[in-house]
């Protein structure tokens, strides 16, 4: 008998086996559309299958797809999109939160208890009536027009979460720090707020995606295509007469690499953050 | 003295709470309330978008009627096979991410290298799953694309769908099924892999003290403390079926020949292409109560279960 421990199973071998069939199921596709994006127009139509271009590798279409097909401006509008989605939905929202965990004002329960309601409010539904208010204010095919929705959409879940979180902390902090003639507004953001970093990553992550990924509001209120986001032009590019694979999917990857990029950073404390609003709701 | 201190002081703390909540509640008011209040109020009227006040027609329950209930006969049957395709849809994805995920979660936790990297490539497909993926589903699904080629190399000619899986209205829901557990998994495997890590690893070892086997320590105390995860997964997913709409938009616009339409894609078309918002707002506040009513009532199965 050995007295060192094993260093090798068959068990451990058989969950790297499954471990591994399931990274080839969830990376084959992007393996493909990279490969499809570097081929020729030819050989992505005559060899669609394979994610391998048989006809040399064509960078080019990286440059056509960003300069000639003006995904430059389209990647500028998403990225400020998202960016400015994302601040406005921390600050906001971890306001609200912050005052439903920690401040005793009239109605608080029922702000709580809306909240929670629109959780559950059908997202397709409410956008009919929202976009004859957008006309209304003439807000249709603006920048703020897109945005205020999607904002005020991310905020039932924030809420939740962020309340949830500074539910959590130590009420003490509060006490000592008021005590200390620290302002109610200083507590929190000097206090509160940095100390909810993860729920702040998981709401960031949660909201940039899908700020990004989203299409059925931007396809309802932009109509000009300067305006479009990056996933609006991608569609854009399906709506040509002739199919190129090759254009379609270097689009697709740029609309992609974004929020690849911006989890790939933030994934740990997504994940914190995910797990400390989740399990004390 | 007129106020006490005592009254100042609630009063300060009621407008710093208000203060605090000032901007969200703006917010909400102008965008929000009014867009639900009006869309349960259009949901009763027949309008076609200009000058409500002019033109808008109150139609009672008509509205519900046209499509529930044969008020027109090609709407209602729209309506209720694009249900069904919901549920269809919402059931097969459930039905295959909770077991793989939980699996997958269960072998993360537990092995000793390489976590780290797995879980990065796992949440790949949630992260990146816009419109960008769909047109690679597409793809994949071609009539020339990946599959076919596969299935005709590897000989299996009856699995070969010659106008591409989405292409064919026999083969498009089990296309649109299968895109949908690949981008479901990666949430579903992070609640697990949160949840299992939030098992005190004390409850294991007291259990393995009492001479407990692995199979029991996963049925009595793995399970039994996922619960709330997978209740969350459930409600999570059996929303996401019903609300369903852009993926299917991209991939196959509901068709061919509505095969994988969608109370989703219904909606759309109904509001956005043929103007009957009124009808588009009773087919969305239907399903939503459909979907509240099935949500309390998983609820519920899963809190007198334990």
């Amino acid at each position: 008998m050995s007295i060192r421990p094993k260093r090798f199973s068959i068990a451990t071998l058989v969950k790297h086996v499954v471990l591994l069939a399931y990274a080839v199921a969830c990376f084959y596709p992007f393996f493909w559309m990279v490969g499809t994006s570097l081929k020729s127009q030819t050989d992505a139509l005559g060899n669609l299958a394979s994610p391998i271009p048989e006809d040399g590798i064509h960078f080019e279409n990286y440059a056509e797809v960003w300069e000639k097909l003006d995904f430059a401006k389209y990647f500028v509008n998403s990225i400020s999109l998202s960016v400015v989605c994302v601040l406005c939905v921390v600050v906001i929202y971890s306001m609200v939160g912050f005052a439903l965990a920690r401040i005793n004002f009239r109605g608080k329960n029922i702000v709580f208890a809306t909240y929670v309601a629109l959780i559950l409010v059908p997202g397709l539904t409410v956008q009919i009536p929202l976009y004859i208010n957008m006309v209304n204010l003439n807000l249709d095919n603006t920048f703020i027009g897109l945005l205020l929705p999607i904002v005020n959409g991310a905020g039932p879940f924030a809420v939740f979460m962020f309340r949830n979180y500074f539910m959590s902390m130590s009420h003490e902090l509060f006490e000592a720090a008021k005590l200390d003639g620290c302002s109610t507004f200083r507590i929190y953001w000097n206090i509160y707020l940095p100390l909810a970093l993860p729920v702040v990553g998981t709401i960031g992550v949660m909201n940039f995606i899908s700020s990004w990924n989203g299409i059925t509001w931007p396809m309802i209120i932009l109509r000009d295509d300067t305006r479009f986001t990056l996933p609006l032009a991608v569609m854009f590019l399906d709506q040509s007469a002739f199919k190129q694979w090759n254009i379609l999917m270097t689009g697709s990857l740029f609309s992609i690499i974004p929020v690849i990029v911006i989890f790939m950073c933030l994934q740990k404390s997504y994940i914190q953050g995910l797990s400390a609003g989740a399990v004390k709701g | 003295m007129a106020i006490s201190k005592r009254k100042m002081n609630r009063i300060k703390e009621n407008l710093t709470g208000y203060a605090f909540c000032l901007p969200g509640i703006v917010l909400f008011l102008c965008v929000g309330l009014y867009s639900v209040c009006f869309s349960i109020f259009l949901s009763f009227y027949n309008w076609s978008g200009v000058d409500f006040a002019g033109t808008a027609r109150f139609e009672g329950l008509n509205n519900f009627k046209n499509f529930l209930a044969n008020g027109n006969p090609i709407n209602t049957k729209l309506f209720w096979t694009g249900l069904l395709h919901n549920l269809e849809i919402g059931a097969l994805t459930m039905v295959f991410v909770i077991p793989i995920a939980m699996v997958l979660a269960y072998v993360v936790t537990n092995i000793k290298r390489g976590a780290g990297f797995y879980r990065t490539i796992y949440f790949l497909p949630m992260v990146a799953s816009g419109v960008g993926i769909s047109y690679v589903w597409k793809g994949l699904f071609g009539a020339k694309g990946f599959l076919n080629t596969m299935f005709d190399t590897l000989g299996l000619d009856f699995l070969v769908v010659k106008q591409g899986m989405l292409g064919d209205p026999k083969t498009a829901l089990i296309g649109v099924v299968v895109t949908c557990i690949w981008s479901g998994i990666p949430g579903t495997l992070m609640l697990y892999y949160a949840g299992l890590s939030n098992i005190d690893n004390t409850y294991y070892e007291a259990a393995e003290i009492d001479g407990a086997s692995k199979v029991q320590m996963l049925l009595k105390i793995t399970w039994p403390l996922l619960k709330p995860m997978t209740m969350i997964t459930v409600i999570q997913q059996l929303n996401g079926a019903f609300q369903m709409f852009e993926n299917i938009w991209v991939l196959t616009g509901g068709g061919p020949g509505g095969a994988t339409d969608v109370v989703g894609t219904l909606i759309y078309t109904a509001a956005f292409e043929d103007a009957a918002y009124g009808r588009a707002s009773a087919m969305g506040w239907s399903v939503f109560l459909l979907t509240a009513v099935l949500s309390v009532i998983s609820i519920r199965g899963f809190k007198s279960d334990t």
